[in-house]
């Protein structure tokens, strides 16, 4: 299934070694071999001549049917706001407008996998355009900025309108139009229009249009041999590279290296990868990947009940509203998230591992300190540490553990371990269990949660699942609701009355993984995990979702793309793991019918 | 060029082949002009969902006196019915006997006013083995939760009935503004899944508002709205931007025809297109009614006001008095709520709930799974008291304001007040309420029961019994043809009624299912005029 690789990359000094079979995927050095590489359109499709592939494949079967995406509700957004750069203020103007669209989500682990088109997306659209355009009539700026000094004059210039319709066609389209494009465009001037309201009127037109608003890919090369397949042009190319990275349209450089070949080089295609992939943009969209990945469970806010009270009452930073602490909350739990994944996929080029097994506080939340018991880290020098062994990773953050209220959910913290770090399938309760099957088990001031977890699911019925969850949940143990760590259980009844302190047992048992490994705690169960091939695997799984936007299907290719990935993932740096799925030759092309 | 309806139709049918659908909207195929119900005034649909499992005795009489006793075979607490319904072995009730005090927990005495107009069912039965899902009470079976589905989710997904009265000529004799509005301040999704008309096409989920600004933007800014201003005569001629959509349209279809698309991506852009196409028509203009008036514009509460309980309660009204704004305007007929975000003051102390069985903290499903915890318990009561009192109860008084002749908004209305499931988890018995003739069609006033009490009870669970009822399909049949919808505009391949009839993951030795399948076709037994 591996391909070998031949070539050598200049990539962050990875391991790309004998990745791709030479230059010879589009052209010569010069990059000018085929229309789409010289900056020409390729047309409607079809007419191109054949091209090489831009390396071997990964697998023998061919790669899925790559299906038409529209914009996600992120990359509209970020799309409208670079392709407004020039034009100060009309993005912020338009931005409430673009509000509107449905929000992107569903069930999938990644909103952007969300391709529902709904009227309300048409309408959004279109008021956006319509308000853009309009902003061009009733501000001589804004038109100079779009479409040049010349576009305010009564009377139609020539070359300053087919100049207007080439250059913002470009960007609108990312693409350079074909004739029937222009055409098309042009042919909307008419003479009961003014020169200014042409303009407007070719704007609008564009920012409804299909080659703005999703993602075609249809201007490539068909492989030779391969009717199957088709070699994306420099221009689908940079798109790929910026939505991905960026969730945005491609910059200057990303479209003059699409107009002047580069992209169709190995060397400038690389070049061009490492340039975005070290990005402050690229660190904005993996944060967002890894928020995605990791946060399994919805925060409905702090429960404001006299158990929880009692359960609070020595937190200084929690005496507030109760609102106000949980929003507060929030925010604190992802912008720690966001700054321990960065710091160590960017600032330190760390492992994949690291994540799991990291000792050190990110936060800068007072309020997230106080449960951490360490002091706010200001982001610069080295973050504080925890105490010996009390945490390691992102499983044992806040994110992760506050339920809201006074008591842990074992079986949540179990599935969420297996279900986001493991990718393992549990299957979901079958419908016949007896009447109390669902209720919590009976407070009891001489037993721990634990204790009581395992009696409630030692039914026969309820092992053979529980059994694969429990002890994954239990390791957790050692952090109470808030996310605090604890060695001593407080049995709180709901009158706030602290029935019993009890010893915690966060030792477990992990059946399923590996050899069955004994771990004393969540400290050594992130060590065992961030070792273990599941872990990798559903990284490579997940971001395989987020690049393609899709979940991954049986297709031997899309296997062998995962297994590159993880392969990455497990001999170099997380930055070369993320790098890798834009070196592969299935990232610069796709399957056709 | 100018967009041409009929070369559209012929276009899909030529381009597409047999993989490409053919949109059936009201746009394309307009038939009479014979709208649903009443002639004179529009008929209109709102349905409501509350989530997880719910408590019966909370839902239904538990009064005592007058002739009424509690239960006491299969007892539950709630009170027994005794009048037949003819030529049925189910049981009905003038729902006026149960005033004092007052219909039920929830249904309280604030609604006394209106129990002529109302409808309480029980007994109503999901046939499937549904747990948590979304769209099951409007005729999706399949449209549930991937993390605890149930066997349903193996079954096809077809559209709800709101959707198939949305694109039905029959209920919408013209393009409206907006063919259906779907509110939820938790979450953007509804309980709604779509085919947008388009025969065959893929069902999806249809997502929602979550913020009163954009329900205002959706139904009162935008093409085809013309703000009422008696000092200004409303604008006439063609919108300078219709031309502009037209060359859009030619664009999409353009690129449709690409060869390099797969099937699905014809299939995406044929919606598409099927949206722009009602903006071509809502940029050729649609009226205003005489008695409309636009509510102001809201402000703006994100993700429904976050947690707040103050920007809870405040969007939630708002939406709900945009949404009956935008009914009363006629710019549509069709609203979904999901009421997942609500307040419950239970212990004196307010909070916020949303649902989801994959959340922290206490929702509507974590305490739904604690029943018979007394302080569970009464935080879900008081979440249902509140949904009665400000979603429920709100759109009831706020419609049921003269619209013509005699008859209110209400009165040509249909509210259903639904639910993701019943007692506990299980899908028997989903408690259901309505408001609304649906312009006389419904025959209101009255508690109908179909369970078969004198049936098997397999087993309980908490406060309930899984005895046989009838199947819930005859209600989503009882629904269509309230909104005037005939057979022939809901069902499909030979088969009667609406819905699956599968009752796949449920065992006969288990669980009811023994139904009488002969009738599924039929509305329910003496709902409808």
């Amino acid at each position: 299934m591996r391909r070998l690789r031949s070539g050598g990359s200049v990539l962050l000094g990875i391991a790309l070694s004998g990745c791709y079979v030479g230059a010879s995927g589009s052209g010569d050095a010069d990059g000018d071999s085929d229309s789409a590489s010289s900056g020409d359109p390729a047309g409607s499709g079809g007419t191109g001549d054949p091209a090489d592939l831009p390396g071997d494949l990964c697998g023998e079967s061919s790669p899925e049917v790559g299906s038409l995406k529209r914009l996600s509700v992120v990359q509209y957004e970020n799309t409208l706001r670079d392709l407004l750069v020039d034009v100060p203020g009309v993005f912020d103007a338009v931005a409430p407008l673009a509000a509107a669209l449905p929000v992107d989500g569903g069930e999938a682990t990644f909103s952007n996998m969300d391709n529902r088109l709904a009227a309300r997306h048409i309408d959004t659209w279109f008021a956006v355009a319509t308000s853009i355009g309009d902003s061009m009539l009733d501000d001589p700026a804004v038109m100079a900025g779009l479409a040049g000094d010349c576009a305010s004059a009564p009377e139609i210039d020539d070359q300053c309108l087919e100049s207007f319709v080439n250059d913002f066609g470009l960007r609108v389209h990312r693409h350079p139009l074909d004739d029937e494009e222009r055409e098309g465009y042009l042919g909307l001037v008419t003479a009961d229009r003014t020169g200014p309201e042409n303009y407007r009127d070719i704007a609008v037109t564009m920012l409804m249009g299909p080659r703005f608003v999703y993602h075609f890919e249809v201007d490539g090369s068909p492989a030779i041999d391969r009717a199957d397949l088709l070699v994306l042009d420099g221009y689908e190319i940079a798109s790929r590279l910026s939505y991905h990275f960026w969730q945005s349209m491609p910059d200057a450089e990303l479209f003059a290296a699409a107009a002047d070949g580069s992209l169709n080089t190995e060397e400038g295609y690389q070049a061009q990868v490492e340039r975005i992939l070290r990005s402050e943009r690229t660190r904005e969209t993996t944060e967002d990947f890894y928020r995605e990945w990791f946060i399994a469970r919805e925060f409905g806010g702090i429960a404001d009940t006299p158990a929880f009270r009692t359960f609070s009452e020595d937190l200084s930073t929690f005496a507030g509203d109760p609102e106000v602490v949980g929003d507060d909350l929030a925010a604190a739990m992802d912008a720690e998230l966001d700054a321990l994944t960065s710091y160590y996929t960017f600032d330190q080029e760390g492992r994949l591992s690291d994540l799991l097994t990291s000792n050190l506080s990110f936060t800068d939340s007072p309020l997230l300190a106080e449960l951490y018991g360490v002091e706010p880290w200001d982001g610069t020098g080295q973050p504080p540490q925890f105490a010996d062994g009390e945490r390691a990773g992102v499983h044992t953050r806040a994110a992760n553990l506050v339920t809201g209220d006074h008591t842990t959910n074992p079986i949540h913290r179990g599935i969420d371990i297996q279900d986001r770090l493991l990718c393992a399938h549990i299957p979901p309760p079958p419908a016949d269990l007896p009447a109390d099957a669902f209720d919590p088990p009976p407070l009891d001031p001489t037993k721990t949660t634990r204790e009581r977890i395992d009696d409630k699911t030692a039914d026969a019925q309820c092992v053979a699942c529980h059994q694969l969850i429990n002890p994954f949940g239990h390791t957790l143990e050692a952090y109470d609701g808030l996310g605090r760590h604890r060695t001593i259980e407080r049995v709180i009844d709901g009158n706030g009355d602290v029935l019993a302190e009890l010893p915690v047992d966060a030792s477990a048992t992990l059946l399923g993984l590996g050899d069955n490994p004994e771990v004393s705690g969540a400290v050594e169960l992130a060590s065992v995990v961030a070792s273990d091939p599941a872990y990798f695997h559903c990284f490579a799984k997940h971001y395989f979702e987020f690049t393609y936007r899709r979940e991954p299907t049986a297709n031997e290719s899309d296997a062998c793309v995962m297994e590159q990935i993880e392969t990455q993932a497990n001999d170099g740096t997380i930055l070369s793991a993320l790098a890798e799925i834009a070196l592969q030759t299935e990232f610069r092309i796709r399957g056709v019918e | 060029m100018k967009y041409d309806r009929v070369r559209r139709r012929m276009f899909l049918q030529g381009v597409g082949g047999a993989t490409l659908a053919i949109p059936t909207l009201s746009s394309l195929f307009r038939g009479d002009a014979h709208a649903g119900g009443s002639e004179a005034q529009p008929l209109r649909f709102i349905a409501i969902k509350s989530n997880s499992g719910q408590t019966i005795v909370d839902w239904y009489p538990t009064f005592e006196g007058n002739g009424y006793a509690l239960r006491q075979q299969k007892a539950d607490g709630t009170t027994g019915l005794t009048e037949d319904i003819p030529g049925t072995p189910y049981k009905q009730a003038p729902m006026t006997d149960f005033m004092d005090p007052g219909l039920s927990v929830i249904i309280d005495q604030a609604f006394n006013p209106y129990l002529h107009k109302m409808m309480l069912l029980r007994g109503m039965d999901f046939l499937p083995d549904t747990n948590h899902n979304h769209g099951a009470f409007l005729g999706n079976y399949a449209g549930a939760s991937t993390v605890t589905a149930g066997a349903s989710l193996a079954l096809p997904h077809v559209p709800t009935v709101d959707q198939v009265m949305a694109y039905s000529d029959r209920f919408y004799p013209s393009q409206p503004l907006v063919r259906s509005l779907h509110l939820n301040n938790s979450r953007a999704d509804s309980c709604a899944y779509t085919h947008a008309g388009i025969a065959g096409g893929e069902v999806t989920r249809m997502q929602a508002h979550v913020d009163p600004l954009t329900v205002w933007n959706q139904l009162f800014t935008g093409p085809g709205v013309t703000p009422p201003n008696p000092d200004e005569e409303p604008e006439q001629g063609e919108s300078p931007n219709k031309r502009l959509v037209d060359q859009v349209y030619e664009d999409y279809s353009r690129i449709q025809m690409n060869p390099r698309l797969s099937a699905d991506d014809r299939m995406l852009l044929d919606r598409h297109l099927t949206f722009l196409s009602e903006l071509q028509g809502r940029l050729e203009g649609t009226g205003v009614s005489a008695q409309c008036e636009f509510p102001p514009m809201p402000n703006s509460y994100p993700d429904g006001g976050s947690l707040s309980l103050s920007d809870i309660e405040e969007s939630w009204a708002l939406m709900i008095d945009i949404a009956v704004a935008g009914i009363i305007c006629d710019h549509t007929r069709i609203v979904t709520i999901d009421a997942e975000k609500v307040i419950s003051d239970a212990d004196g102390a307010p909070a916020g709930f949303t649902h989801s069985e994959n959340a922290s903290g206490q929702t509507w499903h974590a305490l739904a799974h604690e029943w018979g915890t007394p302080s569970a318990d009464a935080h879900l009561r008081k979440m249902n008291q509140w949904v009665a009192q400000n979603v429920f109860l709100r759109l009831i008084e706020r419609l049921d304001v003269v619209e013509g002749g005699e008859s209110t908004y209400l009165d040509n209305s249909l509210i259903v007040w639904g639910n993701e499931l019943g007692f506990n988890h299980l899908n028997y018995s989903i408690p259901t309420i309505t408001a609304g003739s649906a312009g006389g069609r419904v025959d209101t006033g009255r508690y109908l029961d179909f369970t078969e009490w004198d049936s098997q009870s397999y087993f309980s669970q908490h406060n309930g019994h899984v005895i046989r009822g009838i199947p819930y399909n005859q209600f989503f049949v009882t629904m269509l043809q309230a909104m005037g919808l005939q057979p022939e505009d809901y069902e499909t391949g030979g088969e009667p009624g609406y819905g699956s009839t599968s009752t796949v993951g449920k065992g006969a030795s288990t669980h009811a299912i023994d139904y009488d399948f002969a009738r599924i076709g039929d509305p329910l037994p003496s709902v409808l005029v």
